[in-house]
């Protein structure tokens, strides 16, 4: 039971820090390729850049979720201030697709 | 693709955007309560809105090519108001996808239900604030300019 609930809290955090993440190197990207340093990385994984950046972004956000839950020990903590974090990353990413798209 | 396919896809891409922005919100909105089941509306916003994204997805390069030139040397705050619009809907997507794998989990009815109800709150909240975004923004570009 206690190892469900651990398995459960982790799995958690890695679809939050996931979340985050995504969100997080979005807003990154977004803002070098505002300032015209678009990693080239980024530039060959589609012809179309909103496409490059999602991929990218996704591709980046799903091992940092992964890693980040793995590497957390009190995931029940984590857990409490995630949405707390989540709404700043989304009021992070609003502001700078306002500003900077 | 044909013109007369692609407006046709445009109009549902609008239509369908509309609905899956009102139905992004409807888990927000139960998810005050956290430890509240919504799984099944979840399911079916999370699904509107990834079949808005996959039309999307579908008609960008098109449109790109023949209609994001024109309504960018015509009205440029319109197609900027399109880019954005753009990006909003990507978040969304991620967010209503991030929603619903932790209200998967509080299914489990542990100790952390609670806490996942208020990180699918959340995620709810955004995605729906940004799908109601980049539906107003799509009626204001295909008002201008369309297929």
């Amino acid at each position: 039971m206690v190892a469900q609930q651990s398995t459960s809290a982790r799995a958690a955090v890695q679809i939050g820090c996931g979340g985050i993440a995504f969100l997080v190197v979005y807003v990154t990207l977004q803002l070098l390729h505002a300032l015209g340093r678009d990693p080239r990385l980024v530039v060959a994984l589609a012809p179309i850049p909103l496409f490059a950046r999602s991929v990218a972004s996704a591709a980046c956000a799903l091992p940092a979720g992964v890693a980040i839950g793995c590497l957390v020990r009190n995931h029940r903590r984590w857990l409490r201030i995630l949405p707390a974090l989540l709404a700043v990353a989304i009021a992070l990413f609003v502001v700078t697709i306002a500003v900077f798209a | 693709m044909s013109d007369l396919l692609l407006r046709l896809l445009e109009h549902v891409h609008g239509h369908v955007g509309w609905l899956s922005a009102l139905a992004l919100a409807h888990p927000a909105v139960l998810l005050r309560r956290p430890r509240r089941n919504v799984f099944g509306v979840a399911i079916a916003a999370t699904t509107l809105v990834t079949a808005t994204a996959a039309l999307g997805a579908l008609l960008y390069p098109s449109y790109r090519v023949s209609v994001k030139p024109a309504l960018l040397a015509a009205t440029p705050v319109v197609g900027a108001l399109f880019e954005r619009k753009e990006h909003l809907g990507v978040a969304a997507l991620v967010l209503a996808w991030t929603g619903l794998a932790a209200l998967a989990l509080a299914r489990r009815r542990d100790a952390a239900a609670a806490d996942l109800g208020r990180l699918a709150f959340v995620a709810y909240s955004g995605a729906a604030f940004m799908a109601v975004i980049a539906a107003g923004a799509g009626l204001i570009v295909g008002a201008h300019r369309s297929f």
